[in-house]
C-alpha cells in the first residue's frame, strides 16, 4: 500500500451514538498498516477527552478508556481544536491524553495537506 | 467442543472465544490453552494476567504491536518481543493469548 | 483543494458552520440531502454563504428537487445533478463529508 496520510477529524460527544466509537476503532485498525494518520478533536468531539469519564451507571464501555490506548497504537499525539475547547470552557488539564492544542488554520492546512479526510 | 464437556454453560463464538467474559477461571485458560496445543507454564501466566490488565485498563484486546509495546513497558523489553510472544504463543500470539486470557476478540485483527 | 459535503440541515445542527469554519480558501461546499436547506433564500446561513467569497458552493439538484426548493435557492449556489457531483469529486484531490 502507498504510503498515504490519513487525518480523523472527530466532532461528535461520545455516548449517545456510536460514531465516536466508531472513529476510534477506525484509527486504531488503521494504525496496525503502520499508515501514517493524524487525530484532530473539534466541536462537540472535544468532549471526548474529558479524563474523568465514569460509565458504570450508564452500562456502556469507557471511551476514555479506549482513549487513553491511542498512544500504545503509536497514535499520538492527537492534537485538539483549542477554539473548541475554549468555547466549552474546558481545561487542557481535564483532558487525558495531554493533546496538542491546534487552530483551526492549522487545520485546514492538515486537511490540504492530507490524502484522505474521515470526518465524524 | 468436547473438552468443555464439564463447563456445558459456558458458550464459545465458533473461533473459541468465550463470549461471556465472566466464565473465565484458571481452569478454563487451561482448557483453552490445550484447545490450542499449548500447555501453560509461569511465562504464559504472565502474559496472560498482562492481557486481563491491558483490558482492565482499556476496555480492548490488543492488536499485536500494541500488546508488544505493552508488555515491553509493563515486563521489561526483554519480554516485549515480537519473538518471545511467538515462542509462547506460536501462530497469532495476540488472537491467541487473548482467547485464553478469557478476552473477547481483537476488533482489529485482520 | 477539497470538496466538503454537507447533509444537515443548518436549523437542526451545527454541521454546515463546523464545516465553513475549517473550510480554507480554494475549497468548495457541496450541499446534499437536508444540507440544502443551507441555501434557501433568505436565511442567516444562505445570507452568509453570498458573503463569502473565495468559497464555491453547490447544491445537489435532486435533493432540491424533491424537498420543493427550486425556486428559493440562492443565486449564490450552483446547482450540480449527480453527473455534476461525480465531477466535482473528480475535480478535487479529497472529499472531505460533514454529516
Amino acid at each position: 500500500m502507498a504510503d498515504k496520510s490519513i487525518l480523523i477529524i472527530i466532532r461528535k460527544a461520545p455516548y449517545s451514538n456510536s460514531i465516536a466509537k466508531g472513529a476510534i476503532e477506525l484509527a486504531l485498525a488503521s494504525s496496525v498498516f503502520e499508515q501514517k494518520l493524524s487525530l484532530v478533536f473539534t466541536g462537540d468531539g472535544v468532549w471526548q477527552l474529558l479524563a474523568q469519564q465514569q460509565t458504570e451507571t450508564l452500562g456502556d464501555k469507557n471511551h476514555g478508556k479506549l482513549l487513553s490506548a491511542l498512544p500504545l497504537y503509536d497514535l499520538e499525539p492527537v492534537f485538539v481544536d483549542e477554539q473548541a475547547l475554549n468555547q466549552r470552557s474546558i481545561e487542557l488539564e481535564d483532558l487525558l491524553l495531554q493533546p496538542e492544542l491546534i487552530n483551526s488554520k492549522t487545520i485546514k492546512k492538515m486537511m490540504a495537506d492530507a490524502d484522505t479526510i474521515f470526518c465524524f | 467442543m468436547s473438552s468443555l464437556s464439564n463447563y456445558s454453560t459456558i458458550e464459545l463464538d465458533k473461533e473459541g472465544f468465550l463470549k461471556n467474559l465472566n466464565d473465565w477461571n484458571k481452569e478454563i485458560a487451561n482448557i483453552l490453552a490445550t484447545n490450542e496445543g499449548i500447555e501453560l507454564t509461569e511465562a504464559h501466566w504472565e502474559i496472560i494476567h498482562l492481557l486481563r490488565q491491558f483490558y482492565q485498563e482499556f476496555e480492548l484486546s490488543p492488536a499485536m504491536r500494541p500488546l508488544i509495546k505493552y508488555v515491553s513497558q509493563q515486563l521489561g523489553s526483554d519480554k516485549g518481543k515480537s519473538i518471545y510472544l511467538l515462542k509462547l504463543f506460536p501462530g497469532s500470539p495476540a488472537k491467541i493469548a487473548s482467547k485464553i486470557a478469557g478476552l473477547p476478540k481483537p476488533d482489529n485483527c485482520l | 483543494m477539497i470538496l466538503h459535503t454537507v447533509n444537515k440541515s443548518p436549523f437542526e445542527s451545527n454541521t454546515f458552520l463546523e464545516c465553513l469554519e475549517l473550510c480554507d480558501h480554494g475549497s468548495s461546499i457541496l450541499l446534499i440531502e437536508d444540507g440544502i436547506y443551507a441555501a434557501k433564500k433568505n436565511t442567516p446561513s444562505a445570507n452568509k454563504i453570498e458573503s463569502i467569497s473565495g468559497i464555491k458552493f453547490y447544491a445537489l439538484s435532486a435533493d432540491i428537487e424533491a424537498r420543493g426548493l427550486d425556486e428559493n435557492i440562492s443565486s449564490a449556489i450552483t446547482v450540480v445533478d449527480d453527473a455534476g457531483f461525480v465531477d466535482l469529486v473528480t475535480q478535487h484531490q479529497s472529499v472531505s463529508s460533514w454529516f
